[in-house]
């Protein structure tokens, strides 16, 4: 293999792993157990991470064909999306796409399609990588995740995600559905890319507006990606309060609050996709397209 | 320690012993079983040069580790070419001059393939979008995408003639 960084030519060969193929979830669980295991599912992460030279776990446990583990099941009051759910098969659900569409547009906004066949969306979330578009939509959203080990499970929110122990696993997904005559959901994810395709995010941000059955707002949310901690849930208290009082859904001045707030709390990282100054701004312009987009599909009844 | 690794390459099972199941699938098949015709480009899942069919999807080859192909279907570019001759898709790029340096052309036939398998009558917009999926640096894809239509056409042709 060809490299052009100079830091990669002093590093040896690198050593092998042992990949372990459990054939369900309880035995993938007893593999973790021991603690010194690392997940893999589509294994584009991992193969990343051998590529850059980054040290890689020695035991890897392969989850990415466990059965059950790659269906989307619906309630009256959620989504559950299993953990081996490839993110083009996400991408492609009209059902998530009627209900979130926030969703699918950020699944749909990984890398390239093919890559998006091999990514899981547990994968996606596991890596805990800030740039990740899924986990912005997901944390606008309120999603939470099943996690188990072998002996309990429990419920994390995405921004807790790095207190996963080596030891569990996530299961599945949880999208919270409204009830339609509890009002409406609209949802929107926005990505700025700088060359235009195919790269991270400099700027990737999720935002949802809850309307009530008279069509005031009752909730807004934004969540900022590719910032320090991210995906950063934005502080919008008040904001529906004032939002709600405006008969005619959400105005201008709610939504260019909602925007500065997210400037203001967030911290972008200066790097090849732009300043910190200059993604501040960024923050600024794609968190007022995502509400203001979000707030159309809340107004018109759809992307609940 | 080698492990074995059992799948079907190319409409044939092989077995092999494999050293380090978390190696790619780019490296095995040209550094382990000589079948260069699968080019390493980016090696991080862009670029398109190293594209396979595993079970009739398109993937980068240079993302898939090899511990995850037990008992799946890969599908190289040396597996097109039969005693009838070269596959439409192959037939199509030569017909249009659809390469230049010819580095990126394993890359694309072996995607126009997989669209073909799965859709013989794709749409402009679907081959534009695959042949958006592999870089070439030469061409511009103007002949490129003259390719695949005429690979569409080929391929229509041929399930014609075998009715």
């Amino acid at each position: 293999m060809t490299t052009l960084d100079r830091a990669l030519e002093h590093t040896g060969p690198l050593e092998p792993s042992m990949l372990l193929t459990p054939h369900s979830l309880d035995e993938a669980l007893r593999l973790l157990a021991a603690g010194d295991a690392a997940v893999v599912a589509g294994g584009v992460g991992h193969t990343l991470r051998r590529h850059d030279r980054r040290p890689c776990p020695a035991t890897l446990v392969s989850v990415g064909r466990l059965p059950g583990f790659d269906t989307v099941t619906w309630t009256d009051t959620e989504v559950v999306i299993g953990a081996g759910v490839r993110l083009s098969a996400l991408e492609a659900d009209v059902r998530l796409a009627a209900a979130w569409p926030m969703v699918t547009e950020a699944a749909g906004s990984v890398a390239t399609a093919r890559i998006r066949r091999m990514v899981t969306l547990g994968g996606n979330i596991a890596a805990d990588d800030d740039s990740h578009d899924p986990p912005v939509a997901l944390a606008a959203a309120g999603a939470r995740l099943t996690v188990r080990d072998a002996l309990s499970g429990r419920t994390l929110a995405i921004g807790d995600i790095g207190g996963l122990r080596r030891d569990e696993l996530i299961q599945d997904v949880r999208l919270p559905l409204t009830a339609p005559d509890q009002g409406t959901v609209g949802s929107s994810f926005q990505k700025f890319l700088v060359r235009g395709l195919w790269e991270y995010a400099c700027v990737n941000v999720g935002a949802v507006v809850r309307l009530d059955a008279r069509g005031a707002v009752r909730d807004l949310s934004l969540a900022v990606g590719s910032v320090t901690g991210g995906p950063v849930p934005v502080d919008l208290a008040g904001l529906a309060e004032e939002a709600g009082e405006a008969a005619g859904g959400i105005d201008d001045r709610v939504i260019d609050e909602a925007a500065r707030r997210a400037a203001e709390q967030t911290s972008p990282y200066g790097d090849v996709r732009g300043s910190a100054a200059y993604k501040t701004r960024m923050i600024a312009e794609f968190a007022r397209r995502a509400l203001t987009t979000a707030a159309l599909r809340a107004a018109e009844g759809t992307g609940r | 320690m080698a492990v074995p690794l059992r799948f079907r390459l190319n409409h044939e099972d092989v077995e092999i012993h494999v050293h380090d199941p978390a190696a790619t699938l780019l490296d095995l098949l040209r550094g382990d079983l000589g079948l260069t015709g699968t080019k390493s480009g980016c090696a991080i899942g862009y670029c398109g040069a190293c594209t396979v069919i595993v079970d009739g999807e398109a993937v980068p080859a240079c993302l898939q580790m090899v511990g995850l192909l037990e008992g799946r279907e890969v599908r190289t570019v040396e597996d097109l070419a039969g005693p009838g001759g070269l596959d439409p898709v192959q037939d199509a790029f030569v017909t249009c001059a659809g390469m230049q340096c010819g580095f990126c052309t394993p890359g694309h036939v072996m995607a126009v393939r997989a669209l073909l398998d799965r859709d013989p009558d794709p749409g402009e917009e679907e081959l534009r979008r695959t042949v958006d999926g592999n870089y070439c640096r030469c061409t511009g894809y103007v002949k490129i995408l003259d390719s695949a239509r005429e690979a569409v056409a080929l391929e229509r042709a041929r399930a014609q003639e075998v009715r």
